[in-house]
């Protein structure tokens, strides 16, 4: 039988056992869930402080849990000093008010804690000039400056109206506005797809720690069966192992490329166009997410590979956790340093872009990946990296098949690192 | 074909698993790797299967090294390995696959083997929900169904019940009748002698007997008197050199001397002369067991010493 085909024979059952088990698909309902959740929690982050302020018409749809209103309990002390305050504020688009006299106070302050409301208005004169008083409840997520910014224009249109200008002449000057357009030179110091770029880092992490575990656990439970036994006078060890790793790899790849594409959609359906701009997501071209893919292979096989032999060197499920325990630090290492070395590199005294990082084998499928949404990386610090990551990627897989080969028979006490080290020094395996 | 071993050695750091194992099989039929528990038999199959390295020796077939190339082999090993949480059917199509079988091909020997072994109706069974006897027949048709030239069964008995065990020899017997080679790795000695022509004797990794099972036995000769008749009869055995052993509840058992047939043929003689006719008169050669217990026997005497 053609080598290759008996890789594909056991990448594709391993594949599929993995897809069959109930335990995938519950995580993944929970997941899609979760996304979607997120996106349809997302207009109301992206609803933020800028929108209120600008936009009266949205601000006054909005009530989240009768502790917001646009209601104004408004009462004028002051004797029409702000003239007819609330035609005014009902005309600006923001609020409904409704008018109290002065001896209502208490009554204002009793309904805005019970019905809830905007605020309680009171306008008094001190000296001729307008004061005006906001009464709001403690835990009401009202932002007084829109309730300043209506009366400061109410206040600002009666001036000039004092001045002689006609109505039409003040909602002019009130409403002129100047365009402005930006440009920004220079490196960005906290780029676009900062965000889109640190998710991927987690992902990645997640996927080669989760995927990693599953083919570990594979080997193992094949072991502790004696499954192994009746597999591997089969197919050669390494044979098996690759196509474990490549089946484990895919599950990774499809899995994650849908809920990305999946969380996509459900951003694109529910949350609205500004979220982009947040998010600062911008267009990734063609080749970084190539890189980016190239670089994942790259990391996952290289932690993958280290994984299985963990779970080659217990003969018990139940011993496999002590045995990756190395494995698990060197991926939190990789990670954590990966990550603080972008996201916080002033924290860890490197610089920004591409540093340490970039080229220890170990961290680079996390940092370059982020680096490469984030800024532009050159191609000749890719180039060292990809090939220092590439040759130790192929290093780790030799050694991983010499002791992987070696110990799937080897039944009794976990094995020992004295004992593996033996296993690479024998020739005769 | 002809299946050659010559001089497979293993060691572990100071101890020597199998040491300097030879043998020849030129013709198909049931061969006998024979030995106690820890006597080399699993390790000395692994390495001619390649599974583990050798330090010494090699395996052949054919003079080619024995490889998954070079050979179509099936092997089931002493501690039974499924898949216990996969269905029946699809995992046996899977190790069909490892094995070089299309898909379409895997599943009807598959499907044919199972009808074969009465195991139809768990095709579709999730194998942990199966007897072990059951899980057992799935591992040898894991073994078989790739059709391999030379089966190797280790301790291919061990766990079935009395039904199952008969299953499983006219399996074995209609293998035989097919021209495959079989290697039978086992500890119980009356199994191995009813299907072997041929075996290997280990103990500690030393052989300490090999060759055609008929010929050794004729090389001890009969060792044994079985007779059963008038007690009178009986109790003249002793006079002609003959020492009893035993009473069994079908018969009084003696042990003959050395090249002691001609003393057998002169007890006879006499006790029908004298007109006692006795109902069993047998003489017997050795069983493989008691052979194996006299070679350990001498094996521990001198290594005693």
């Amino acid at each position: 039988m053609k080598q290759s085909n008996q890789i594909a024979v056991v990448a594709r059952y391993t594949f599929m056992d993995a897809v069959r088990k109930k335990a995938f698909w519950v995580t993944n309902i929970i997941v899609v869930a979760l996304i979607i959740g997120l996106a349809l929690f997302t207009p109301m982050i992206g609803e933020d402080e800028s929108d209120m302020y600008i936009s009266g018409d949205a601000a006054a749809e909005i009530e989240i849990g009768g502790g917001y209103s646009s209601e104004i309990y408004l009462i004028d002390e002051s004797g029409g000093l702000l003239g007819d305050a609330k035609n005014y504020l009902e005309e600006y688009g923001m609020f409904e008010v409704t008018v109290y006299d002065a001896t209502q106070l208490e009554i204002c302050k009793q309904l805005l804690e019970e019905n809830g409301g905007a605020a309680v208005v009171r306008i008094s004169g001190d000296d001729g000039l307008p004061l005006v008083e906001i009464i709001t409840q403690d835990d009401a997520w009202i932002d007084t400056f829109q309730i300043e910014e209506a009366f400061n224009a109410l206040n600002r249109t009666l001036q000039m109206k004092a001045r002689g200008l006609t109505d039409q002449e003040a909602n002019d000057i009130l409403s002129s506005a100047l365009t402005f357009s930006y440009e920004i030179i220079g490196e960005a110091e906290s780029g676009s797809n900062m965000l889109i770029g640190s998710v991927l880092m987690i992902l990645m992490f997640f996927a080669i720690y989760y995927y990693g575990y599953a083919v570990a656990i594979s080997v193992a439970t094949e072991k502790s069966t004696r499954v192994m036994e009746t597999l591997i006078v089969s197919a050669k060890p390494s044979h098996i192992l690759l196509g474990k790793c490549i089946a484990m790899g895919t599950l990774g790849i499809v899995q994650m490329t849908g809920l990305i594409a999946i969380g996509g959609i459900a951003l694109s359906f529910f949350a609205p166009e500004s979220t982009f701009e947040i998010l600062a997501i911008e267009p990734i071209p063609i080749t970084k997410i190539l890189l980016i893919l190239l670089y994942f292979a790259l990391g996952y096989a290289l932690f993958v590979l280290i994984n299985s032999v963990c779970g080659a060197t217990v003969s018990k499920t139940e011993d496999l956790n002590s045995a990756m325990m190395p494995a698990t630090m060197l991926t939190l290492a990789s990670f954590y340093g990966g990550y603080f070395a972008n996201l916080m590199p002033a924290a860890v005294g490197v610089g920004t872009g591409a540093n340490i990082t970039t080229y220890i084998p170990f961290t680079a499928p996390f940092s370059v990946p982020f680096l490469l949404l984030t800024s532009d990386v050159p191609s000749s610090t890719i180039a060292v990296s990809l090939v220092l990551l590439a040759a130790t990627t192929v290093l780790i897989a030799f050694i991983s098949t010499r002791i992987y080969s070696a110990s799937v028979l080897h039944y009794g006490a976990r094995l020992k690192l004295s004992a593996v080290i033996r296993m690479l020094r024998d020739k005769n395996i | 074909m002809i299946l050659q071993v010559d001089n497979l050695t293993k060691r572990f750091g100071e101890k020597t698993a199998v040491d300097h194992l030879s043998f020849t099989m030129d013709r198909p039929g049931v061969f006998g790797l024979i030995g106690t528990n820890g006597a080399g038999k699993t390790t000395a199959i692994r390495m001619m299967l390649q599974m583990i390295p050798a330090n010494e020796g090699t395996a052949t077939w054919g003079g080619a090294p024995i490889t998954r190339q070079t050979l179509r082999f099936g092997y089931m090993p002493e501690e039974r390995g499924i898949y216990l949480k996969t269905k029946v059917l699809e995992q046996l199509v899977y190790f069909g696959q490892l094995r070089g079988l299309k898909k379409a091909q895997a599943l009807q020997a598959a499907k044919d083997y199972m009808k074969r072994l009465g195991m139809s109706e768990y095709e579709n069974t999730i194998a942990e929900k199966l007897s072990k006897g059951n899980q057992q027949k799935i591992q040898l048709i894991a073994t078989l169904l790739h059709d391999p030239q030379l089966v190797i069964l280790d301790e291919p008995f061990s766990g079935l019940d009395p039904i199952n065990a008969q299953m499983l020899r006219e399996l074995i017997l209609e293998l035989e009748d097919q021209g495959k080679f079989i290697i039978m790795s086992s500890h119980q000695m009356a199994t191995v002698e009813e299907y072997c022509k041929s075996l290997v004797m280990l103990h500690h990794g030393k052989t300490i007997l090999q060759g055609d099972l008929h010929k050794i036995k004729d090389g001890y000769g009969y060792t044994s008197l079985r007779i059963a008749g008038p007690e009178s009869a009986i109790a003249m055995a002793e006079r002609f050199g003959l020492q009893y052993r035993e009473k069994t509840p079908s018969a009084s058992v003696f042990t003959l001397p050395e090249n002691g047939a001609a003393q057998a043929e002169a007890y006879l003689r006499a006790i029908l002369a004298q007109d006692m006719m006795p109902t069993t008169f047998v003489m017997e050669q050795p069983t493989l067991h008691e052979i194996f217990i006299e070679k350990v026997g001498a094996q521990e005497g001198r290594a005693a010493q």
